[in-house]
């Protein structure tokens, strides 16, 4: 029926075509996407990212709960609250506190009404002075 | 000092123009006046080598004479270091990474210029412009700037490296990996010398070597960035899909391509246009890799991404590789009738052909999808432009193990049927044995199963639906996906040893192979195994990735000073016995931990690093390093989290607004005001700064058994931002403590937490019954990391394949150097042969 020459290519064909198919759909189901703050809110199903500076004053941990609390702000002036669960980072007051951005990857929760991110990108201020390197950090919970 | 190494790097770049001019003025023909041409291309690419050689000695002296005027050398070494982390500063910084580069690329050109025999004067003009490439980087940015170009006082001390970096392998890995990507030049100027000079024959045999060569260093480069970041970073993983792993990735799979293609091509004669586009495309992808982590095109989605070229250099990267990408595809589409297939090498599905081919597409899906992944947001931001419903994002470590499964289930069932299948579709794939190989492997898969049950883990009912109603994911899911992946490396790992024995056995590879007898006079008969300890490596690392994806236990306790605390449900006991010095004061402090088995066989004391080390601006900087016990079956990993206080007795906490009361026990408590120290209030009115301690009162109002007292908690907060918060307890009439642990988070606005008439203030305030003072504690994440050994143990396997088959390469070059690979028909302008040498005699 299939010619025994085109055996060959069918099952590279389907082997390619295949594969990329599933690459597409797992891209699109995993992808986690940068929003703002207020696209942020109201996609309260899938993991997204949001990208914003801390707000002085905000960071604190909460001991019993095992969690971080802060507010992140971004270049609109738009305010989030963030909450990272996981172990208290040793250089929560000064690193933390005085990061030059921050990256949270995680989910809105609307009944909290915050932010509860699984994966911290924390870039510090860099020692350097006048450089635009910086160190970062990541934190996963 | 600095005045020698800018003159060397302007002297790189006009020997390596001189260079160029003379090498292809030489290829234009072969009389007396083109030889010495070459010979001036080869002295001026030498001396190029040499200025190279010269710069990187230069920054070595500037560093180890701690010259802090470089900037440089200022920003990346200091005199508190160990010497052997002046290596690391080396290779730091962008400019000393480029220069490490290009120092290897000159090394490397070198030897080139001296083996590459008639094809010297074609292939190193072109790669004596890779390397002034690399020159011109090094010139745009130089390592030999000074800090204060106005002049001004030198800094007496350097800012240091990133404690992570302070690691041996951070002496070794940069290095091996440069020099890896060095090596990748080579088989992209063969190629590209090929279709310049539509020279089909000669290319590919010179070529091999030294793609095996890069495949080895490149493996072996990535082995150690691997096992630098489990051992450094804490979380138990050696491979995290970034940019800068799937940086040498993606040449590496590239390289391997191309070896199957080159094989392909040198029995068959066909799939010319193949094999020199995957001898031309790890260059580019590692240029591609290149500008991506260097660039600062995915600032925003990745940990690796350093601190950016800068305008200029980011363009000469981006124009350099997209000239590499353009040339390349124009010149295969021009000569694309000279470099066609001749014959369809995929006219037999049962053929060692075939199984090549269909490895070789999976591994350029796999490119693929790492590429796509790695671009992800480059690809959504340009996607973004267009439909703007799109948005912006990256891929978790999460698409690239679930898309790449399938490819690698197949490359390990492929692995296992390809090397018995004959060339040319030949004689019956061995059927017998490959049905013998897959039923020890089902044998395997059960008792893998076995394994699975006994260490506690259900199996799954495959009827049942988990995790959002989707049978395919889940842990579960998992477990079945490892059991079809363990199946099918046992079945390719048992046939490739039956293999192995027979190669060993028999005097005469009969009928395996075309040049069976080439490879009987070319050296002893190890070197035919190459292949194939490669292919058993490969099998033995996802041997290793299976078994760490299934069996892995974890656990989070809370270990009490002195106190045993069971672990993996009973398996280990493990006891915290305090730190050496103080983590908070004391740079080189380590937490003792007592790891013991169950069964008594087994008793460890695990160190785990846990201390704040200063950095030059006075911030501290937390330097935290896992502990990692060895054992044969695998590896116990160990990474402290934090510190902690554990109370004999329970603590009752509450958040107590301003002005309200609270009720507990005996003690009725209403909270009155904060109240800032006195010292501390006129340390800040005077100075404007912090003190160096802080304490926060909360004003109390205690009432017991009738008696109402005024007790003053403190909350004490230090400059030294890596102390912890100090809350001493006070004690109460009656027998218990009260402290004041914060002022409480949440979502209300801190921005004012000392303005005493923000009424949504509240204190965390805790009651405890006194019975002794807190114990120290620390709270660490353990797991075990069964057969990790596998992974270390197949990686070195597969290298140690890619050398003993270069050897054979280079062997078979000096042996009969004038054979010609594509026995095809040539293309009308070949140029003229080689006059023939004798064949030396033996090995």
């Amino acid at each position: 029926m299939i010619p025994r020459k085109a055996i060959g290519p069918l099952i590279g064909l389907t082997v390619i075509v295949a594969t990329m198919a599933f690459t597409i759909s797992t891209m699109k189901s995993t992808l986690i996407s940068k929003l703002t703050f207020a696209e942020a809110r109201k996609a309260t199903d899938t993991t997204v990212q949001i990208i914003g500076t801390p707000v002085s004053g905000t960071m604190a941990y909460d001991g019993t709960a095992h969690a971080l609390h802060f507010a992140m702000q971004d270049e609109t002036g738009a305010t989030m609250p963030v909450t990272f669960k996981g172990p208290k980072p040793e250089d929560m007051d000064s690193a933390m506190a005085k990061a030059t951005k921050i990256t949270a990857q995680g989910v809105f929760d609307p009944k909290q009404s915050t932010f509860v991110a699984e994966n911290l990108l924390v870039k510090c201020p860099s020692k350097y002075q006048g450089q635009t390197g910086a160190t970062e950090r990541s934190y996963k919970s | 000092m600095l005045v020698l190494g800018n003159a060397a790097i302007w002297t790189v770049i006009v020997a390596l123009l001189v260079s160029i001019g003379c090498y292809l003025r030489a290829a234009q023909g072969t009389g007396s006046i083109h030889d010495r041409m070459a010979r001036f291309g080869r002295c001026a690419f030498v001396v190029a080598a040499l200025c190279v050689m010269l710069e990187a000695v230069v920054l070595g002296v500037l560093l180890v004479t701690h010259r802090f005027d470089v900037k440089y050398v200022y920003e990346h070494s200091a005199r508190a270091m160990a010497p052997l982390y002046w290596f690391p500063s080396f290779w730091a910084g962008q400019e000393g990474s480029f220069l490490l580069w290009a120092f290897w690329t000159a090394i490397l050109g070198v030897v080139l210029a001296r083996t590459s025999g008639p094809m010297e004067r074609r292939v190193m003009p072109i790669y004596a412009m890779i390397q002034l490439f690399l020159g011109c980087m090094a010139a745009i940015k130089s390592p030999f700037l000074l800090l204060h170009p106005d002049g001004g006082p030198a800094p007496t001390e350097g800012l240091g490296l990133n404690p992570n970096l302070e690691n041996p392998w951070m002496v070794i890995h940069p290095p091996t990996l440069f020099l890896g990507f060095a090596s990748l030049n080579v088989p992209f100027v063969f190629a590209m010398a090929a279709l310049l000079w539509k020279d089909w024959g000669s290319w590919l045999k010179r070529a091999m070597p030294w793609a095996l060569f890069g495949f080895s260093v490149l493996g072996l480069a990535m082995m150690m960035g691997g096992y630098w970041a489990y051992e450094m970073l804490g979380w138990g993983g050696f491979w995290g899909w970034d940019p800068v792993e799937n940086g040498p990735f993606i040449p590496w799979l590239a390289l391997i391509a191309f070896l199957h293609m080159a094989q392909i091509q040198r029995v068959r004669g066909t799939v010319m246009g193949l094999t020199l586009f995957f001898a031309l495309t790890p260059f580019v992808t590692a240029l591609y890799e290149t500008y991506l982590t260097r660039s600062g095109a995915l600032d925003a989605f990745s940990v690796h991404s350093f601190s950016t070229l800068g305008g200029i250099s980011n363009s000469v990267l981006l124009w350099v590789l997209a000239g590499a990408m353009c040339v390349s595809l124009a010149l295969l589409f021009r000569h694309r009738r000279a470099i066609k297939n001749t014959e369809n090498p995929l006219d037999a599905p049962a053929s060692r052909e075939f199984a090549f081919i269909l490895a070789v597409i999976l591994l350029t899906l796999c490119a693929i999808i790492s590429t796509v992944g790695m671009s992800a947001p480059i690809l959504t931001g340009l996607g973004q432009k267009i439909w703007p419903s799109m948005k912006q994002g990256s891929v978790p470590e999460d698409f690239y193990n679930r898309v790449n499964f399938p490819i690698a289930l197949l490359l390990a069932v492929g692995l296992g049927i390809g090397p018995h299948l004959a060339w040319r579709g030949g004689g019956k794939a061995d059927a017998h044995k490959l049905s013998i190989c897959y039923a020890i492997s089902v044998v395997g898969a059960l008792g893998f199963v076995m394994l699975i049950k006994t260490f506690g883990t259900a199996l799954p009912n495959i009827l049942e639906r988990t995790d959002h109603g989707n049978v395919f994911h889940g842990k579960d899911a998992n477990i079945l996906y490892m059991l079809l992946l363990f199946t099918a490396c046992i079945f390719a790992l048992i046939s490739n040893l039956t293999l192995l024995a027979r190669v060993f056995r028999l005097k005469k590879a009969a009928g395996a192979e075309d040049g069976a007898k080439t490879l009987a006079r070319v050296g002893p008969r190890i070197l035919t195994v190459g292949g194939f300890m490669s292919h058993v490596g490969v099998c033995v690392l996802l041997l290793g990735i299976v078994s760490l994806a299934t069996f892995v236990r974890k656990d989070s306790p809370t270990l009490v000073l002195g106190v045993p605390k069971a672990v993996f449900g009973g398996a280990y006991r493990m006891t915290y016995r305090g730190q050496s010095g103080d983590y908070e004061t004391d740079r080189n402090n380590v937490m003792k931990v007592d790891v013991d088995s169950a069964d008594g066989r087994e008793s460890y004391h695990a160190v785990i690093p846990y201390a704040a080390r200063a950095m030059e601006d006075g911030q501290k900087m937390m330097f935290i390093h896992p502990a990692i016990l060895h054992e044969r079956s695998g590896d116990l990993y160990i990474a402290q989290t934090s510190t902690a206080l554990s109370f004999p007795t329970p603590r009752f906490v509450k958040d107590l607004g301003m002005g309200k009361n609270w009720t507990y026990g005996p003690y009725t408590l209403t909270f009155k005001e904060f109240e800032r120290d006195p010292a501390a209030a006129i340390f800040i009115s005077q100075t404007g700064q912090m003190p160096d301690v802080f304490p926060v009162y909360a004003v109390l109002n205690v009432t017991y058994q009738g008696k109402t007292t005024e007790v003053r908690p403190a909350n004490i907060r230090y400059k030294d931002q890596t102390r912890e918060e100090d809350s001493p307890e006070v004690k109460l009439p009656g027998g218990w403590t009260v402290t004041f642990d914060g002022m409480s988070a949440g979502a209300t606005d801190m921005s004012q937490p000392m303005d005493k008439k923000a009424a949504t203030e509240s204190a965390k305030i805790a009651l405890r019954e006194d019975s002794g003072p807190p114990v120290p504690a620390i709270e660490v994440d353990v797991s075990t990391r069964p057969m990790i050994n596998l992974v270390w143990l197949g990686t070195l396997l597969t290298v140690a394949g890619g050398l003993l088959s270069m050897r054979r390469r280079i062997r078979e070059i000096r042996v009969m150097p004038d054979t010609d690979d594509n026995p095809k028909p040539k293309a009308k302008d070949a140029p003229p042969q080689e006059p023939r040498r004798k064949a030396v005699a033996g090995a």
